[in-house]
């Protein structure tokens, strides 16, 4: 059994959101929908609903987040659920408590939703595996594995702004090789049959075999950008510099860092978008990041419908499947 | 005490011997193997339809002396009996590192009649630090029968050429398990395709092809024997043929599971599947069959390591790596020989008669005169694996919903029967 399954039930529909590998188009398009329909169409402003009224869900962070931490709550209390939020370090628990017993004391909580941040690739499948029925998990990026819900919310923000997948060029520039939102993102646009995907970065940042994930390898930034739609940037982590994978200093930024220059080398109006948090003049030039094509902050409110569409979902899965 | 083994399919690939006849044992060795129809004996067995192997030596497996949660070394090696081991190496990192010839002691004695008989590897190193060398010759008077740094590798190249240049003054076996630890340091998984998709750092394969071959430059230089344990990749097996080739005194063996498994059975998070070294691609497993089937590979090991279930509570990268794998090991063989063309004299050889070679041990034949290390296997009897037909306390094995073929039904150690089924 592969692992992905564990995310579907017998008929396939998402019983936990684990990871975007194994799901069809229909799957995200499903998702992307259900969020768009959270938005008030005069404002543009995130309705309130009484759906999860009486659910609550855990906020089950093992390594720090603010921004997804917080937008998984606000999505839960525009949904009406209770929110617990456990910011527990990766030590704290190796020493004691483990994950599992975590989980269960949760449950034992009456905890329905699990939202899932750790270290460990694996992590939510490990809490899935040993969960009970009448809850669900969703994956908020374990180890360098996934980060399903950042992919979504990038796939709301690429559809909403540029529309069809299969005509668009998209290229993920950076730290691909200890990125989890990369390889979410890689799956997503595949299911969408994004017209063409590819990787740019050094080869000291991207994973050997990584055109076995059905995308075109760039190491030069150059080369990379020429005639692409989309760029998703990626942040680049400064431990990484540390650790000797790539000079310490900013040639980095020189290479790969989206500047002016390097931006005319796309199609005009490209969109930029970046997981956030930015490093300006690390990986991005300041003023581009506040351009307007770049749908940064934007990014940020779309993961709010974004998230709670997941969470209606599967919640609708699991009373429809009980 | 006089036993015949009677009409069994004795199996000898030693003694290129495969025939249906009896086996006499007395005063606990092999007294004759030949018709001996009529004659009296204390006890007779009826091995029809049945094979007559030599015991299986292990040149790898770490049973724990005193498992944290219970189990201890006798148990394991009772379980091991019960699977048709009659020899056990155990490397020297284990709960006792095997660094003095006091420990070498501790560990003898656990020994006893009714167990496959322990042969301690001592360490290298004093405590596995790959700094100052042990009392080598000490420790192999005291019943060593090699000397390893196992899963230590000593980074300072001088100071392992001091220890290869004194090992092989005293011509002593040295085996190694090769990793180039700042390669394979913080991985978890073979670098590779799985490690890609699932976000794994990697182990790449060149951290264990570069610490063979710089191995192989020191022990060419030092003239020392050496057997290298645990191969996991192709590229591995190549190198140790050439080495072969240009004349070293090299043998080398790979761990059973990883003649069946590969990176794809990552791809669940099942961290049964999580092992140093670890599971590479298709063509690594397949290179290894090939080097089990050409001889480059001497021998095949259980690398068992049976851990608490606790162990395995984890995410798999925080997961402590090891397999249970005494209790397939064989069933694991013989599936070989059935589906991926495996000769059956070859397996044997590579389970019994060449680890007892490489460590010049009195086993892995059936010669006149020999120790009766023996098992009695039925070929046909279908095992199927779960938690509860495991012997090994470990329950940490990936194979658990297999049906394997071939169940042990008898194991005699010195001509003793200590297990019956």
């Amino acid at each position: 059994m592969q692992a992905h399954n564990l995310q579907l039930d017998s008929n396939h529909e998402l019983r936990h959101l684990l990871t975007i590998e194994g799901l069809s188009a229909a799957h995200i398009i499903a998702i992307l929908d259900k969020a768009e329909g959270f938005f008030t169409k005069a404002s543009g402003e995130i309705i309130q609903t009484q759906e999860l009224q009486g659910k609550t869900l855990a906020n089950l962070f093992f390594e720090a987040s603010t921004r997804t931490r917080s937008t998984f709550e606000l999505a839960a209390k525009k949904l009406s659920a209770s929110v617990l939020n456990l910011n527990i370090s990766h030590s704290s628990t190796s020493k004691g408590e483990s994950l599992r017993d975590t989980v269960r004391n949760l449950q034992a909580m009456q905890c329905q939703l699990f939202v899932v941040r750790h270290s460990s690739s694996g992590a939510a499948h490990f809490v899935a595996q040993h969960i009970n029925k009448g809850a669900v998990v969703i994956n908020a990026g374990d180890g360098c594995h996934a980060h399903p819900t950042q992919a979504l919310l990038d796939m709301y923000t690429i559809r909403k702004h540029r529309g069809d997948f299969k005509k668009l060029s998209v290229a993920i520039i950076g730290d691909i090789l200890h990125s989890r939102v990369a390889r979410s993102q890689i799956h997503a646009l595949k299911a969408l049959q994004t017209g063409e995907i590819r990787v740019i970065g050094p080869k000291t940042l991207l994973p050997k075999e990584i055109t076995s994930l059905g995308v075109e390898v760039h190491n030069n930034l150059a080369e990379g950008l020429q005639g692409i739609d989309i760029i998703m940037m990626l942040r680049l982590q400064t431990e990484r510099m540390q650790s000797g994978l790539i000079p310490a200093g900013n040639a980095y930024y020189r290479q790969y860092g989206l500047t002016h220059d390097s931006l005319r080398l796309a199609n005009p109006n490209a969109l930029i978008i970046h997981p956030g948090p930015i490093n300006r003049g690390v990986e991005i030039q300041s003023d581009i990041a506040d351009s307007p094509n770049a749908v940064i902050l934007d990014q940020v409110t779309n993961g709010i419908a974004v998230r709670m569409a997941v969470m209606s979902l599967l919640m609708e899965n699991i009373k429809r499947a009980s | 005490m006089k036993i015949i083994i009677q009409n069994g399919r004795v199996l000898d690939p030693a003694n290129q011997l495969d025939t249906v006849t009896d086996i006499t044992i007395e005063n606990g060795v092999v007294s004759n193997i030949g018709t001996n129809k009529g004659a009296l004996a204390d006890k007779i067995i009826d091995a029809k339809n049945k094979w007559v192997i030599p015991g299986i030596v292990d040149s790898q497996c770490r049973p724990h002396l005193q498992h944290p949660h219970g189990s201890t070394l006798q148990e394991e090696a009772k379980a091991a009996a019960k699977r048709g081991f009659t020899s056990l190496c155990i490397p020297p990192d284990g709960d006792l590192i095997i660094d003095t010839t006091a420990n070498v002691a501790r560990l003898k004695q656990q020994a006893d009649h009714f167990l496959p008989h322990l042969y301690p590897i001592g360490a290298l190193t004093k405590h596995l630090s790959g700094e100052s060398m042990t009392d080598m010759s000490a420790l192999i008077a005291s019943g060593c029968v090699a000397l390893s740094q196992a899963m230590h590798p000593i980074k300072d190249l001088s100071i392992l050429r001091h220890c290869y240049d004194y090992a092989a003054s005293f011509d002593l076996l040295i085996v190694i398990q090769p990793q180039e630890p700042e390669l394979s340091k913080g991985g978890i998984i073979h670098e590779g395709l799985i490690s890609t998709q699932l976000g794994f750092q990697g182990i790449p394969t060149i951290a264990e092809t570069i610490a063979i071959e710089q191995h192989l430059q020191l022990i060419e230089n030092a003239g020392v024997r050496a057997h290298f344990t645990c191969l996991s990749s192709a590229r591995a097996v190549e190198l140790i043929k050439a080495a072969k080739a240009r004349g070293l005194k090299v043998t080398a063996d790979c761990a059973m599971h990883s003649l069946h498994l590969t990176e794809n059975n990552v791809a669940t998070f099942d961290a049964n599947y999580h092992v140093y070294p670890p599971l590479r691609s298709e063509a690594d497993r397949l290179g290894l069959l090939a080097g089990v089937k050409d001889g480059t590979l001497d021998a095949i090991c259980s690398d068992h390591r049976p851990l608490d279930s606790v162990d395995k509570l984890a995410p798999f990268g925080d997961t402590v790596p090891g397999m249970s794998s005494i209790d397939t090991f064989l069933g694991l063989g013989l599936h070989l020989v059935k589906h991926y063309d495996l000769a059956l004299p070859t397996l044997l050889k590579a389970i019994s008669q060449q680890p007892a070679q490489i460590f010049n041990l009195p086993a892995g034949n059936l010669a006149k005169g020999m120790k009766a290390d023996i098992v009695v296997i039925d070929p046909t009897r279908p095992y199927h694996v779960t938690d509860t037909s495991l012997y090994s306390s470990g329950k940490n094995s990936p194979f658990k919903g297999w049906n394997l073929f071939g169940q042990v039904l008898m194991t005699l150690i010195d001509g003793q029967i200590v297990h019956e089924a």
